[in-house]
């Protein structure tokens, strides 16, 4: 399990991350999302030990990943602009992550090239941006990591190859419980794979939870009402609006609140019309960090 | 972080091989491209020697040895800038997580610490460098150790100053590296370095005083050519010191040498470091500089602990070597104050700044935990220094002390070499003749020891005596009339101790008399080797062939046997048994050996300075025995003007004039032999006449006669072949000192004569030398594949000369 809590990251006199907390369980995929410059990178990078962190503490299954080799010797970090020596292909990059860690898997190595189709004689640095970032993640599996951070997971895979590479992640979480953390703006991507999310902004974290239940920790109503009326016209004691749109007499808003409390409350007022609508984790996103 | 913090957090960066292995992997074209370089530019020095002396036809293995120091310090600046340039480049690749944000978040995401990470690539990038500078000294090796070269102490010695210089590259590289993220910019730092390097070796210099090896692997500028650590060691303490202590100053000297260049190199490239350190940091932050900083403060730290503890340790250990007689018999109080006087002093220093630097009194103990690595270190380096270079200290022991003594010769290289005392450093001393036992032998030749020990111990011991600088000594006056003796006491002990004295000449005589007094001595003396120990002959002018060399050395020794032991003691003495190796300052180097010969019968050979004596006025017939314990023989025929015809055997280190009075039949071989080349000679000759009536004259050419009559020379005439006449008759009565002389003149002022003198010349087979005679001596200016010198002889007698 990894656990960060209070972690605090600056660089002169920028915070990238603030008194962030986050915990993800062993043998789950979390997706850390954000927007551009949220801390998302820092944090992923802080946890991998790229960073030293100015403040809280970091920890994997209790131990400080700051002093224990040990624990980063099973924890990759992909990054999101990927290093290969110069003029390296796979396999000398394979050499260059056997020196550097224990537990590189040949042949798992070897079945992955295969079933991808990687090339492994090829220079690297001629492949596209979609096939180096192949060869990074088999090179990481292959690694047989027990935690796998990536920034960016499937940045220029093809439809084809996502698929495949998520169906390996998958596998290995359920196989031998490996933990994932991936950071990506890719809403899809998390929603395809995660368990659990956290949501980043200007680094501070203002979401955390199952993802389902980060769909459902906003709701979404389209209500109507016999007259025009503003937001004051849904709103009840304790409400916590935050989105209010309206077109005409009918109007969508967004509270933050339980839904069956919404439901309840709004419901007391006679609107005309009232739908309760499902957010996607978009907009669950947008209206969280707005 | 403090230091302390550091050390005692215990975060050290770890040696982690398959890291290592990667760092010399990803090096590993630039590395053995740089290996191959260096290699090949070394061995092109090697085979130029080689080359250039097979050619001239002088020994191969001499004069690869001969060549040594140069062909170190010819490669020496090849080293330099090739390790200099791959450092860069290395640390440039093996660094990239300093300027690009996706290496570092590759390698720092890996189970590594920073510190880890540069140590353990930082040892890839030295390995490679330290390769690149031992390819030289393999080269050398490989080069030198077929002519059986006792190299491996010098070439540990010279590996261990590389090996420091090597750090100090990789210091330069990283500070080089550090400042930029550009390859180019790089490269361009790395000038401003060495230059800067230059600056602070100087002021460094200053207070040291003899940390000259390191500035070598800086700045190997011509101009400071003198600060070479080889050049230095061989050419200005094997050649200027030289003397009683010269056994002892080299070890002296590669213990200080070792030392200081060590501690020059490493401070200094700590230094580097440590502003790489800096630097680092401001570019990149901490995240990536910080480990480097961490890194730099452990080297620092490192530094500041065990260095000044190496440097006690080497103190104390010279200071109670140099204490304690090499036999264990004489203690110097003085010494061992100095010693007590090192220790508090550096001590002091040393926990001063500790102290300074940490304010923990525990930690400076800690840093004596690992004392036993500066002690090893520091007796490793005396052990070097005084099994693999001889190493022995001066001092004299009682009479009384000493069972017998021999004198010793050296095995491994003829006297000539003794011009760059590299004979003195190379060979070992062998002593397997007769030991002179006479008590009052013993007694007198220690006191002539313990005197001159005494007497030139001022001059000669400094290092041992006064402490003064090395530098200093380059002012101090050279000794004149200096000659070597090395001799061997063997101790009552069971011990034994060899001593290089200087001695002037009246010692010498006295000296010389006491050893032939020896009886046992005096018989081994009289021994001449068999020809048949002979296996090759080097003949550089006259083409002397095997069966002409065995006739004229049979003839030789059937006219030795056939002397009486007096007889044999009194063409002998012409030589020394010893070689007393003549340290003269003279200014008419042509003339040394004769100077020698005219002004006692003992004709000590002095050698000369200058290489070219050798080849004037004799054909040199030079012999190489096969006897296993030595080397070199030499017969040397020539045309003396004093009128001899003398030869010199060299064995063990002898030289043996032989007297045409007594050696009537030997002198004759050798003037037929010279003279059968005489027809092909006048032809040249003759060409070089007809030449003069063009008027295309080129200098240089010309005749000496030396008349002789009852083997006293009457007079040396010069002619020149442009017409002109110069009778040098000044030149003869100074040199012949004798009053007479002048009123003796054969002028051979005149075509005729010279016709006369060819045709005398032909006829000439041997000569009856109780009859007038002629030495000619035709100096050959032209490149008509003749000799530049060769030396005839006639049976004539001109008409004009006034008996």
């Amino acid at each position: 399990m990894i656990n960060a809590t209070h972690v605090t990251k600056k660089f002169g006199d920028l915070t990238a991350l603030d008194n962030v907390g986050l915990t993800v369980e062993t043998g789950s995929i979390f997706g850390l999302v954000g927007s551009n410059g949220a801390g998302k990178s820092t944090l992923i990078r802080a946890i991998s030990g790229v960073y030293r962190i100015d403040g809280g503490s970091i920890s994997i299954d209790g131990r400080d990943i700051a002093e224990s080799p040990e624990v980063r010797n099973k924890l990759i970090y992909v990054s999101d602009d990927l290093y290969f020596l110069p003029n390296s292909n796979m396999d000398s990059m394979a050499r260059l992550c056997r020196n550097c860690r224990t537990g590189f898997d040949e042949k798992l190595y070897a079945e992955l090239a295969e079933k991808f189709e990687a090339s492994r004689k090829k220079p690297i640095r001629t492949m596209s941006k979609g096939m180096k970032r192949q060869a990074a993640l088999i090179l990481a599996i292959a690694s047989q990591p027990d935690i796998l951070l990536i920034d960016e997971t499937f940045d220029g895979l093809d439809v084809i190859k996502r698929h495949d590479m998520k169906e390996i992640l998958c596998g290995a979480v359920a196989d031998r419980g490996l933990t994932v953390l991936l950071a990506t703006h890719s809403m899809r991507e998390v929603d395809d794979m995660c368990d659990t999310i956290a949501m980043l902004h200007k680094g501070r974290i203002t979401l955390q939870s199952e993802l389902d239940e980060a769909k459902t920790a906003l709701c979404k109503v389209q209500i109507a009402f016999p007259e025009a009326f503003e937001k004051d016209a849904v709103a009840f004691d304790g409400a916590s609006i935050v989105d209010f749109s309206r077109d005409g007499t009918v109007a969508t808003v967004i509270f933050e609140n339980d839904r069956e409390q919404v439901e309840r409350e709004l419901k007391a007022k006679n609107p005309l019309l009232m739908n309760v609508l499902p957010l996607s984790l978009e907009e669950v996103f947008i209206y969280k960090n707005r | 972080m403090k230091v302390n913090e550091i050390w005692n957090k215990g975060s050290l960066p770890k040696f982690k091989k398959p890291l290592y292995l990667e760092g010399l992997r990803q090096l590993r074209i630039g590395g053995i491209v740089l290996a191959a370089l260096v290699a090949l530019g070394s061995a092109r020095e090697y085979l130029g020697n080689i080359s250039f002396h097979s050619e001239s036809g002088y020994p191969l293995r001499y004069s690869l040895i001969q060549e040594l120091p140069q062909v170190f310090s010819d490669t020496a600046w090849l080293v330099f800038f090739l390790c200099s340039i791959f450092a860069v480049i290395a640390a440039f690749v093996l660094t990239p997580f300093t300027r690009s944000a996706k290496a570092r978040d590759f390698y720092y995401g890996t189970p590594h610490s920073g510190g880890t990470l540069w140590l353990n690539f930082a040892a890839a990038c030295l390995t490679w460098i330290a390769a690149g500078a031992g390819s030289f000294l393999l080269v050398s090796c490989l080069f030198l150790m077929p002519f059986d070269a006792k190299i491996f102490g010098i070439c540990l010695f010279i590996a261990f100053n590389v090996l420091a210089g090597v750090f100090m590259v990789f210091g330069m590289a990283m500070l080089a590296v550090s400042l930029t993220g550009r390859l180019i910019n790089a490269l361009v730092n790395l000038l401003a370095l060495s230059a800067l390097s230059t600056c602070v070796k100087i002021a460094f210099s200053a207070g040291y005083n003899v940390v000259y090896s390191g500035f070598r692997l800086v700045v190997p500028s011509s101009e400071l050519y003198e600060y070479d650590p080889v050049f230095h060691i061989y050419e200005r303490v094997f050649f200027d010191y030289g003397g009683s202590s010269l056994i002892e100053f080299n070890a002296e000297f590669g213990i200080f040498a070792s030392w200081s260049t060590v501690g020059y190199c490493l401070l200094w490239g700590c230094v580097m470091l440590a502003a790489a350190a800096f630097f680092m940091t401001i570019r990149t932050g901490d995240s990536v500089g910080k480990p480097f900083v961490n890194g730099a403060a452990h080297a620092i730290s490192l530094t500041v602990d065990y260095f000044p503890v190496s440097v006690v340790v080497a103190m104390i250990l010279r200071e109670v070597t140099l204490s304690l007689h090499w036999n264990g018999i004489v203690i110097d109080g003085q010494s061992i104050i100095n010693g007590v006087l090192y220790l508090l002093i550096i001590f002091g220093c040393c926990w001063g700044l500790e102290l300074l630097l940490t304010f923990d009194w525990k930690h400076s103990h800690r840093s004596f935990r690992l004392l036993p690595i500066p002690i090893v270190l520091a007796l490793a380096i005396m052990t070097v220094g005084f099994l693999e270079i001889n190493a022995e200290f001066n001092t004299t022991p009682a009479a009384d002390e000493v069972e017998s003594f021999t004198l010793t010769r050296n095995d491994s290289l003829p006297d000539e070499l003794v011009m760059f005392r590299l004979r003195d450093t190379l060979g070992r001393w062998v002593t397997d003749e007769a030991e002179i036992r006479d008590s009052a032998i013993i007694e007198y030749a220690t006191a002539q020891l313990k005197e001159l020990s005494d007497e030139y111990g001022h001059d000669f011991d400094k290092a041992y005596n006064g402490r003064y600088s090395l530098l200093e000594y380059d002012d101090a006056p050279k000794r004149k009339e200096e000659r070597l003796i090395a001799i061997r006491l063997n101790l009552r002990n069971g011990k034994s101790i060899t001593r290089l004295i200087g001695f002037d000449d009246e010692h010498i005589t006295a000296m010389r008399n006491a050893f032939l007094s020896d009886g046992e001595f005096m018989k081994k003396f009289l021994t001449l080797p068999d020809v048949g120990q002979v296996n090759a002959v080097v003949d550089e002018a006259y083409g002397l062939t095997r069966e002409k060399m065995t006739e004229i050395y049979n003839c030789y020794l059937k006219e030795y046997n056939a002397l009486s032991d007096e007889e044999k003691l009194k063409v002998i003495k012409a030589s020394m048994y010893v070689s007393f190796n003549n340290a003269n300052e003279n200014d008419n180097e042509d003339m040394e050996i004769a100077e020698h010969v005219t002004e006692s019968d003992l004709a000590l050979f002095g050698q000369s300075n200058e290489p070219s004596h050798y080849g004037i006025n004799s054909l040199s017939l030079l012999l190489v025995t096969n006897k296993p314990d030595t080397n070199f023989c030499g017969i040397a025929i020539t045309g003396y003007p004093e009128g001899h015809l003398y030869e010199y055997e060299k064995w063990y280190d002898q030289k043996l004039w032989i007297d045409s009075r007594n050696f009537p039949e030997t002198t004759k071989l050798v003037v037929k032999y010279c003279n059968a080349k005489f027809s092909q000679a006048q032809k040249c000759f003759k060409s070089s006449a007809m030449r003069r009536e063009d008027g295309d004259f080129s200098g240089g050419e010309g005749l000496s006669v030396s008349y002789f009559s009852k083997n006293k020379m009457l007079h040396v005439n010069y002619i020149l072949i442009n017409g002109e006449y110069e009778p040098e008759l000044e030149w003869a009565t100074e040199y012949l000192e004798d009053e007479t002389a002048s009123k003796k003149v054969i002028k051979v002022d005149s075509d005729a004569m010279v016709k006369q003198l060819f045709e005398d010349i032909q006829s000439t087979e041997t000569i009856d030398v109780n009859k007038p005679y002629a030495c000619v001596r035709w100096y050959n200016a032209d490149k008509n594949g003749l000799p530049e010198i060769m030396t005839f002889f006639a049976q004539t007698d001109f008409p004009s000369v006034a008996e």
